[in-house]
């Protein structure tokens, strides 16, 4: 069993535990109401050149630099994911013959699982839409790594002493400076649209409009797991370019429900423990019993040996 | 401060006028306008707020997508179109513009590529469309170096899957253009398209299932244009993956009674269904044989051609022939017959009773049984006094 079996596992396991009501589509009460900018990516223009993956290297400080180790299709041969040397790559699919290419990075989740399994707010979605890790925070439980839906950030094993979680940074340096992330700039087919969220959705929907034939009806994105920054166009459904099949209810819309329905009120954890208490009460009375009968007797015994009478 | 209510009615009034004066009277548009108004604004290609039919007041360069375009001869355009614009990772672009102008003859011609061409102006420069760098304003218009790629792997990748950048352009090394730019072959043209004789397309059809289509007839002879039924078709569409397979494409795609109908429209269905195979047209069957000089006319040398279709042309001779026989156009000694004082003022028809062109016939005039031979001239086919 591999990582990705095993937290499909774990995830599957959590679900079954959901009761109905956490899976309603109530909005989570702690999603943010952030719309933020996005990323549109039109998976019917990319013609998988990678150089989003040497702008991203080049921008992020990661080891693989050279331009011409991205030229290099033979990458396409395996399902890649990303990791800590590695905020985003490009795959190859082909579920007609014909090959398709997506770029998969952090998607930048509304209501990011990261951000709400993180028990030290490494993680925090800001109200840019960016969701932003701060390391010096981390303390590398990398419960992160588990609750993320897309399975994206990656750990430093490698790294003894400071090891940090990496994943995509929306190239939040320059975003400060006005400019678009590396990987948009870079795009010579521009399939990748950087703008404000809702109006990447608006433009999505309007090419689905516009092209029927090329694009299915779905903006991969738009509501999966709460809605997420990065959004995609498709000719076929996301999930056959190996992404996966997500709801529309945010994770934290479970585990959250989960946490908060235990300790509401802190009614539960009191009636445990009440529960619990009177279980201890009631077991201890009666070994008392026992005993206190037990040392009555012993006492008028010895009275009785004594020659005297009891009281 | 009493005032300020007053103030502020006057401020608003005048905002409201304002307001109200901007917004543009609608009033009868082109047809293509309808939809066009739901997707841009008005000023995106307008420069007053009152644009008529008569004023349109048209900004130079405003770009819905086929919105007007126009299509010109492949070799009037520039053979060779250099695209240096956003030279940085990789040398300038030469593009071969003749080559790929000619290859577009075949789909919508020029407006493949500049799809957007304002009435009575040179097509616009990409550039002044699509903006160097992207706007983050104005998402929905694809950068300079998006319009480019998009317009030229649109094609490519149906081509052949392709998508090295080294097959437009080469990664810079040193740097510098390499090469003369002039160097391209710019006579490369598609390779002559080889054109079925006949083509017998099955049908449903109860009273004859088979359509014999003279090919070759239809061009050679008749003159229709590639584009006439080739409509749309890109290179895809004939080639997989840059080997041929089906040369038409696929004709299950194709609505062939319209195309047919074309020219068609006014026979019934058994003039192509169940029509035998030889049974060409034969120009004698209108009554008009194509003898000698006619048949070495072009057909629009008579029938003057309506879109696709070919009037029916007068009969008279007088109708191409003004200045009849004896004049300047025309030697009739060439025949070897000589319009002399005597055979000058007789009609054509006097000697040619069988129509133009048909053999002379002397025994209207002459009771001798003389008859007239091209080559061997005048003959007594009997007693000769």
């Amino acid at each position: 069993m591999d990582r990705r079996e095993f937290t499909k596992l774990l995830g599957a396991t959590g679900l079954a535990l959901v009761p109905g009501k956490a899976a309603a589509s109530d909005p989570h009460p702690h999603a943010r109401k952030v719309d933020g900018i996005g990323v549109l990516v039109d998976t019917t223009l990319c013609i998988g050149c990678r150089k989003c993956e040497w702008a991203c290297n080049q921008s992020n400080n990661l080891p693989e630099q050279p331009l011409s180790s991205f030229e290099n299709k033979s990458a396409f041969t395996s399902n890649r994911r990303p990791d800590a040397a590695h905020y985003t790559v490009v795959n190859e699919s082909r579920p007609d013959g014909e090959p398709i290419w997506a770029k998969v990075q952090c998607m930048h989740c509304q209501d990011p699982a990261c951000a709400s399994a993180c028990i030290v707010t490494a993680f925090d979605k800001r109200d840019d839409g960016v969701v932003a890790y701060d390391a010096s925070r981390c303390m590398g439980c990398r419960y992160c790594i588990v609750s993320c839906p897309f399975q994206i950030p990656a750990y430093e094993y490698d790294n003894a002493l400071t090891p940090q979680v990496r994943k995509c940074t929306f190239c939040l340096e320059r975003l400060d400076e006005g400019r678009a992330p590396a990987c948009v700039s870079i795009c010579p087919v521009e399939c990748l649209t950087y703008g404000r969220r809702d109006e990447l959705i608006a433009l999505a929907h309007r090419k689905i409009a516009r092209n029927p034939d090329r694009y299915i009806d779905h903006v991969y994105g738009e509501h999966e797991v709460g809605g997420t920054s990065w959004l995609y166009l498709s000719s076929v459904p996301m999930t056959e370019l190996d992404f996966p099949e997500l709801g529309d209810a945010p994770v934290p819309c479970v585990t959250e429900t989960i946490q908060h329905s235990i300790f509401k009120n802190f009614v539960p954890p009191l009636a445990l423990y009440a529960f619990l208490g009177q279980i201890m009460w009631l077991t201890r009375d009666r070994e008392q019993d026992a005993e206190a009968e037990g040392s009555d007797a012993v006492a008028t015994q010895a009275v009785r040996d004594q020659g005297g009478t009891t009281l | 401060m009493r005032f300020l209510p007053y103030h502020l009615a006057v401020v608003l009034f005048l905002l409201v006028g304002f307001a109200a004066a901007k917004d543009p009277d609608v009033g009868p548009m082109p047809p293509l306008h309808e939809e066009m108004v739901k997707e841009v604004e008005c000023q995106h290609c307008h420069q007053c707020d009152h644009p008529t039919l008569d004023d349109p007041c048209l900004k130079s360069f405003s770009c819905p997508r086929n919105m007007f375009s126009a299509t010109l001869a492949p070799d009037l355009g520039p053979d060779v179109v250099i695209l240096d614009q956003l030279e940085d990772l990789y040398v300038p672009v030469r593009f071969n513009h003749r080559a790929h102008a000619t290859m577009t003859e075949m789909n919508a011609g020029c407006p493949t590529c500049h799809h957007y061409t304002p009435p009575d102006l040179p097509h616009p420069e990409c550039r002044e469309c699509h903006p160097r760098s992207v706007l983050l304003e104005d998402i929905t218009q694809p950068g300079l170096r998006g319009a480019y790629h998009r317009q030229c792997l649109g094609c490519h990748v149906e081509w052949d899957n392709a998508t090295e950048c080294e097959i437009c352009h080469a990664k810079k090394a040193g740097g510098a253009l390499q090469g003369s730019a002039t160097t391209f072959n710019t006579e490369i043209h598609h390779a002559p398209i080889e054109m079925a004789e006949l083509i017998i397309v099955q049908t449903d059809y109860d009273d004859g299932d088979e359509v014999p289509f003279h090919h070759r007839a239809h061009v050679d002879v008749y003159g229709a244009e590639c584009s006439l039924c080739h409509q749309q078709q890109n290179c895809a569409s004939c080639h997989v993956h840059a080997e041929a397979s089906h040369p038409m494409g696929d004709l299950a795609e194709v609505d062939l009674h319209d195309t047919c109908y074309k020219c068609h429209d006014e026979d019934n269905c058994e003039y192509c269904h169940g029509r035998a195979h030889d049974d060409m047209f034969d120009h004698a069957d209108t009554g008009w044989p194509l003898k000698s000089y006619h048949a070495s006319v072009g057909c629009t040398t008579c029938h003057t051609r309506q879109e696709s279709r070919l009037s029916k042309p007068t009969t008279s001779c007088s109708a191409c022939h003004p200045d009849g026989w004896a004049g300047k156009k025309f030697d009739h000694r060439v025949t070897g017959v000589t319009l002399d004082e005597e055979h000058g003022d007789a009609d054509c028809s006097d000697c040619h009773t069988g129509g133009v062109g048909s053999r002379s016939v002397c025994t209207e005039c002459h009771d001798d049984d003389r008859v007239y031979q091209r080559r061997t001239g005048f003959r007594p086919t009997g007693s000769f006094d």
